[in-house]
């Protein structure tokens, strides 16, 4: 019995507050698709999104490089902003990708998009309307899976 | 360390072949028109955040668009290869300028992702990047672009469609229309040929034709144009035209169409001679709606018929001349164009066409049950005044579904068009002539890099445009 107490209460953690753990994907793409974008000192933004048929939820990422300094600002939309070096990019653009406001574990369609083209857009439109107005109803899960982009990094099946 | 990589120009010959080249060799590619960023705002360094200061622009992947053939054969190779650098330079520095940013300018991260962003959503490229370089100086940038262009090709459109309209009073009727199109050397989607020739061919019969009297209803005259003539069932009616147009990179186009119809049954022909040219704007570099100015001059005669207008009595031709204003909308949400000419002679004679369609189920789901994954709503207003006869105005409404299926590795496309529409001849403000349509159109459709070709069957009742 007591071998298997701490078994379920990470069980139990993990019901309460789950969080999507996006790093182990992130980490295979990162010195191949973002080192090249962070070097070329041009701002850009990874929209990380997660749906099912009911729920979608997202974090919008910008980071910018300052080619004198060779520092890295990561700002999380809407929320908080850091600075980071080019050694440790990885594990802090990561951590700012994570979803952790995932209430339930269960599997979400994921994807990390590389300059979404309505990602501030929605963002707001999801915020201010919860995406109904009248007769139109938003499609979040056809725009997890569709949404214009200029590149898909990662979009797989996660829990 | 990047260096500027223009030539100095002390070669008398290069002074001239910047000049004079410089606007030819931008035939080969379509570019967006200025969105400049806020140059108030890039002036004003001690305001920004981080600003950087523009040393050089430079471009790599432009080499495909500019061979330098003519220098080639006309110069020795250390003269020709000058040319050829020079030109793409010049190339490289006309399509930043057109996405908003100069040579010595000021700009801040902010502006350089937009600029990133305009460049690689404009559809202009295959693909586009850019990057920042240090130069010698704190803050001094080289910014590099590397575009991979379009491979020109020739696009060809053809559409076969078929008609048959059925009404109890004025009888059946039977159209058979086809339409093609060449684009030769297009670039991508969205760049316009710098050449594109057109043809179209209408023939139609119907048992009971209708005459000019039965659109008027106070006893004045009433033209009708070749298009109504043909789609009011004249008797053994056919109708030809060839459209040619030429298009430049900066806008400017010429274009020359020949329409000729005749009418059997009434020995009658017609023959219009358009000639239109002006230039194309595209405000937004992101939106590919296009603004035109122009001038249009059609020459109008009649062989076995005769013009019913008081000016126009008695003569079998008719010369006018229009100034246009149109703008082709490309939107997320609106397709479609708004026309506008009007004549600069002294009678009233303008018109104006709206045909805009808003696409249904892209990123919203509306709450109907057809079950057709995608879809559209059209609203089409043609109001029209010529020759200071009565003002037709044909309004539109239609749904359009579209469902995608693949067949012998062609992505095909089944649509279903539903729709009503009124016709309307004001010629007695009392009682205006009135015609009701429903129709249905089944069509078939399929689109390739290379090819479009749609073939629709329609069926409804009379209908008279």
């Amino acid at each position: 019995m007591r071998r298997l107490l701490p078994l379920s209460l990470i069980l139990c953690n993990a019901t309460l507050a789950h969080a999507l753990d996006v790093c182990p994907s992130y980490h295979r793409i990162h010195e191949r698709e973002i080192v090249p974008r962070i070097k070329s000192g041009i701002p850009f933004k990874l929209l990380s999104i997660a749906a099912d048929d009911r729920n979608s939820f997202r974090r919008i990422v910008r980071i910018e490089y300052d080619l004198w300094n060779e520092t890295l600002s990561i700002e999380v939309l809407g929320r908080q902003k850091s600075v980071s070096t080019l050694k440790e990019a990885s594990a802090k653009i990561c951590e700012a990708l994570s979803l952790k406001e995932i209430p339930d574990k269960q599997t979400y369609q994921y994807r990390l998009m590389l300059n979404p083209v309505l990602g501030e857009g929605l963002q707001r439109l999801k915020e201010k309307s919860d995406g109904r107005s009248g007769l139109l109803e938003i499609n979040w899960h056809r725009l997890a899976k569709d949404l214009e982009t200029e590149k898909t990094l990662i979009e797989s099946e996660l829990m | 360390m990047l260096k500027s990589k223009r030539p100095a120009s002390s070669y008398p010959v290069m002074k001239t072949l910047q000049a004079s080249l410089a606007v030819s060799c931008l035939l080969w590619i379509g570019l967006a028109a200025p969105a400049p960023l806020d140059a108030a705002e890039s002036s004003q360094p001690e305001s920004r955040k981080s600003p950087y200061f523009i040393d050089g622009l430079h471009c790599e992947g432009l080499d495909g668009l500019e061979t330098g053939d003519d220098l080639t054969r006309a110069y020795p190779d250390e003269v020709a290869d000058m040319g050829i650098k020079t030109r793409h330079q010049e190339q490289c520095e006309w399509i930043f300028e057109k996405s908003g940013v100069r040579k010595f300018q000021w700009v801040t991260p902010e502006d350089l992702e937009k600029l990133d962003f305009i460049l690689k959503h404009s559809r202009k490229f295959a693909a586009a990047a850019i990057r920042i370089e240090k130069s010698e100086l704190q803050n001094h940038i080289h910014l590099i672009g590397r575009f991979e262009m379009f491979e020109p090709k020739t696009f060809y459109q053809l559409r076969l469609s078929q008609g048959l309209e059925r009404d109890q009073t004025d009888g059946d009727r039977n159209t058979s229309d086809v339409e093609a199109k060449f684009h030769f050397k297009k670039r991508g989607t969205i760049n316009p040929a710098p050449f594109v020739l057109g043809f179209k061919y209408r023939s139609t019969d119907a048992a009971a034709p209708m005459n000019h009297n039965d659109l008027s209803r106070n006893g004045k005259g009433v033209t009708f144009t070749s298009e109504e003539k043909i789609a009011q069932s004249r008797t053994d009616a056919t109708y030809g035209a060839v459209t040619t147009r030429f298009q430049q990179a900066n806008g400017f186009f010429f274009s020359f169409a020949l329409e000729s119809s005749h009418m059997s049954g009434d020995s009658e022909s017609t023959l219009d001679t358009h000639f239109e040219t002006g230039v194309e704007t595209q405000l937004d570099p992101l939106l590919p709606s296009v603004t035109r100015l122009s001038l249009l001059y059609s020459n109008y005669s009649v062989e076995g018929g005769e013009f019913y207008a008081s000016k126009a009595r008695g003569k079998n031709y008719r010369s006018i001349a229009f100034a246009g204003l149109a703008e082709d909308i490309q939107t997320r949400w609106v397709k479609g164009k708004i026309e506008l000419y009007r004549s600069l002679t002294p009678e009233l004679h303008y018109f104006l066409n709206m045909d805009l369609a808003a696409p249904l189920l892209t990123y919203a789901s509306v709450t109907h049950s057809l079950g057709i994954s995608g879809g559209s709503i059209r609203g089409a207003v043609l109001p029209e005044h010529r020759f200071g006869l009565p003002d037709r105005t044909v309004i539109q409404y239609f749904y359009q579904g579209e469902e995608g299926f693949s067949l012998t590795g062609y992505d095909l496309k089944v649509g279903l068009k539903v729709g009503l529409a009124t016709y309307k001849a004001i010629n007695n403000l009392d009682t205006p002539y009135s015609q009701d349509q429903a129709f249905a159109e089944l069509g078939l459709k399929t689109k390739t890099d290379d090819f479009e070709t749609t073939f629709a069957f329609l069926y409804g009742n009379r209908r008279l445009y």
